[in-house]
């Protein structure tokens, strides 16, 4: 399970895109077939900051895209992507602002 | 104990405790029921404690009239007001309506973007909860061609 991001500032302000890989399952309840499994949350951090907390739900598709901007960044600086989903499984990922 | 040590013991505490304010809120933590609730007037209540919203144009909610495809359905969500505190995502054909919340951060602009799942045409409700604690709300009618929540 990946996560691929492009992240790019321009003057002060960080345009973050990502592509989580996951599966985003509902299980039965959603009409699938197999036990939920989903992202139920998902934080980016910018210097130790929080700058994006999302609570996702099965209700997010499959591999989720994920769009938002923040401002105080330059490039070269790292951003932190962390997610943890229902099963308790956690990823974490460091992207370089271009 | 003397004076200086127990001094600092107090200092200890109050550190910890700051430590623990900041950044502390988690909407999965402490409203785990709203995720749960199959009617979305249930969600809202439970995530905010009334279902009391204005109906302004302060929050806005962007997606296709027709989705094609249900499993995937383009969503943006956006607030013009300052300082909000956070914002729902409601999908009110689905079996847990409440489908994303966000935290909003200060210097994050309040403008996000990602894909939803629809399991059938409906109404998508965005709720926007302001400085004050007071919601604002956007709703938009998707019609839905494939339903997208198997998987």
């Amino acid at each position: 399970m990946g996560i691929k991001a492009i992240a790019k500032v321009k003057k002060d302000i960080a345009t973050v895109k990502l592509l989580v890989k996951h599966p985003m399952a509902s299980g039965k309840i959603g009409g699938g077939k197999g036990d939920p499994k989903y992202i139920n949350h998902l934080t980016v951090k910018h210097g130790g900051r929080v700058v994006y907390d999302m609570y996702p739900t099965s209700a997010v598709s499959k591999n989720p895209y994920i769009k938002f901007a923040f401002k105080g960044a330059k490039k070269g600086d790292t951003i932190t992507v962390e997610w943890k989903d229902n099963t308790g499984a956690t990823q974490k990922k460091d992207i370089k602002l271009k | 104990m003397k004076r200086r040590k127990f001094i600092g013991l107090g200092f200890a505490t109050m550190a910890v405790t700051a430590l623990q304010t900041v950044g502390s809120a988690n909407i999965l933590k402490d409203h785990p029921k709203a995720f749960m609730d199959t009617k979305p007037e249930d969600a809202i209540k439970d995530i905010y404690g009334t279902t009391s919203v204005m109906k302004d144009d302060k929050a806005s909610l962007k997606l296709p009239d027709i989705a094609e495809n249900g499993g995937a359905v383009p969503v943006t969500v956006s607030t013009s007001l300052e300082n909000a505190k956070t914002m729902t995502l409601i999908i009110d054909g689905n079996p847990h309506p409440l489908a994303v919340a966000w935290d909003l951060q200060e210097g994050t602009i309040p403008k996000f973007s990602t894909r939803i799942k629809m399991r059938k045409t409906g109404n998508v409700r965005l709720i926007v909860e302001d400085a004050n604690g007071k919601l604002h709300e956007a709703i938009k009618q998707v019609k839905v061609t494939v339903g997208g929540c198997g998987g």
